[in-house]
């Protein structure tokens, strides 16, 4: 099973970076285990691919960084679609600077896969034109299928910072 | 006449000094961190930085929020310190990060830290720290608490973002 999580995160990983509009990196306050509620901050770091306009894939780390950094690791991916217009445009347009994101995702536990998640970021602020993109109070909830029981989480701000797509490839 | 030259000084000097260019002094913000009594802590800070000096640039600042983990939630300490920007440059290795390139700007601070019935001394030193025209961006500031005995405890705030005004 984890041999599996990690293959499917690797492929996901390669096959949609070949299809992507723009591919960023995302840094920010990560939650969604219980258990991190007690192991202290934790922090998320990953990976955002531009699927379409509005479609995009996030693979996502969390992990406690205080007091004891690595002691528990929860990844996975999530899609997500912009509900409030184009999170990036072509034709030297840029995309909704306000929106509001919907996302569903598979997260694993140590590797083993866990929860299912449905999130809710209600304001991001800027655009993969811009180069940067930030998520305030993403909040969701998490069915841990395996113990089938549901948890609600919520962070307080994603830092989105983009590679490709943004307006320095117009430069 | 003489009248008038003193007016049109006085104008002259009220116009410059209106267009002067505009200082942000004061600052409201959010704080996410978290310690070694394995707490995260949620903080609403407001910073007075009433100079803009290239280096040694003071500044004072107020935290105050709610925290959650071992032990439960809760209100967190309040925290009052006084600090300085040790410097401002535009050789900002964390420029990539900004939509507008900023300077990059370190700051150290001191100050106290208290529940109401007993003070302690916290310290900060903040090296990924960028400057917008409006916002002051802090990621991974390290702090430590100080009690009589050393240190009480540690900690990193993962992000603090300053709206200045």
């Amino acid at each position: 099973m984890k041999k599996a999580a990690v293959v499917l995160t690797l492929v996901l990983c390669v096959v949609c970076s070949a299809f992507s509009t723009d591919i960023g990196v995302r840094i920010g306050h990560g939650t969604i285990d219980p258990d991190f509620n007690n192991l202290g901050l934790t922090a998320l770091a990953g990976v955002d691919i531009g699927l379409t306009k509005r479609l995009e894939l996030n693979i996502e780390v969390m992990t406690p960084i205080v007091p004891d950094p690595l002691s528990k690791a929860v990844a996975g991916f999530e899609i997500g679609y912009s509900i409030g217009g184009n999170r990036t445009a072509d034709n030297g347009y840029a995309g909704i600077s306000i929106n509001h994101v919907v996302s569903l995702g598979l997260f694993t536990v140590n590797l083993v896969p866990t929860y299912l998640t449905l999130r809710v970021t209600p304001l991001t602020i800027g655009t993969v034109a811009a180069g940067r993109r930030e998520n305030f109070l993403p909040i969701g909830i998490a069915w841990n299928f395996r113990d089938n029981s549901f948890g609600l989480f919520i962070s307080i701000i994603e830092y989105d910072h983009y590679i490709t797509g943004t307006w320095r490839d117009y430069v | 006449m003489k009248r008038i030259v003193v007016i049109t000084a006085v104008l002259l000097l009220c116009f410059s000094l209106s267009a002067a260019p505009k200082v942000f002094r004061f600052g409201y913000g959010i704080n996410v961190e978290g310690n070694s009594s394995a707490r995260t802590e949620i903080k609403l800070n407001f910073t007075a930085r009433p100079f803009s000096s290239n280096v040694m640039n003071p500044f004072v600042r107020a935290e105050y929020g709610i925290g959650m983990g071992r032990g439960g939630f809760g209100l967190t300490n309040l925290t009052a310190v006084a600090g300085v920007e040790l410097f401002r440059s535009m050789k900002n290795p964390l420029g990539f990060t900004m939509a507008n390139k900023g300077p990059w700007s370190p700051a150290i601070c001191a100050g106290i830290t208290t529940d109401f019935t007993d003070s302690n001394l916290y310290a900060e030193l903040s090296l990924f720290r960028v400057l917008d025209k409006d916002f002051i961006y802090e990621w991974f500031t390290a702090f430590a608490v100080f009690d009589r005995s050393g240190i009480e405890k540690w900690g990193v705030c993962l992000l603090r973002l300053t709206s200045m005004f």
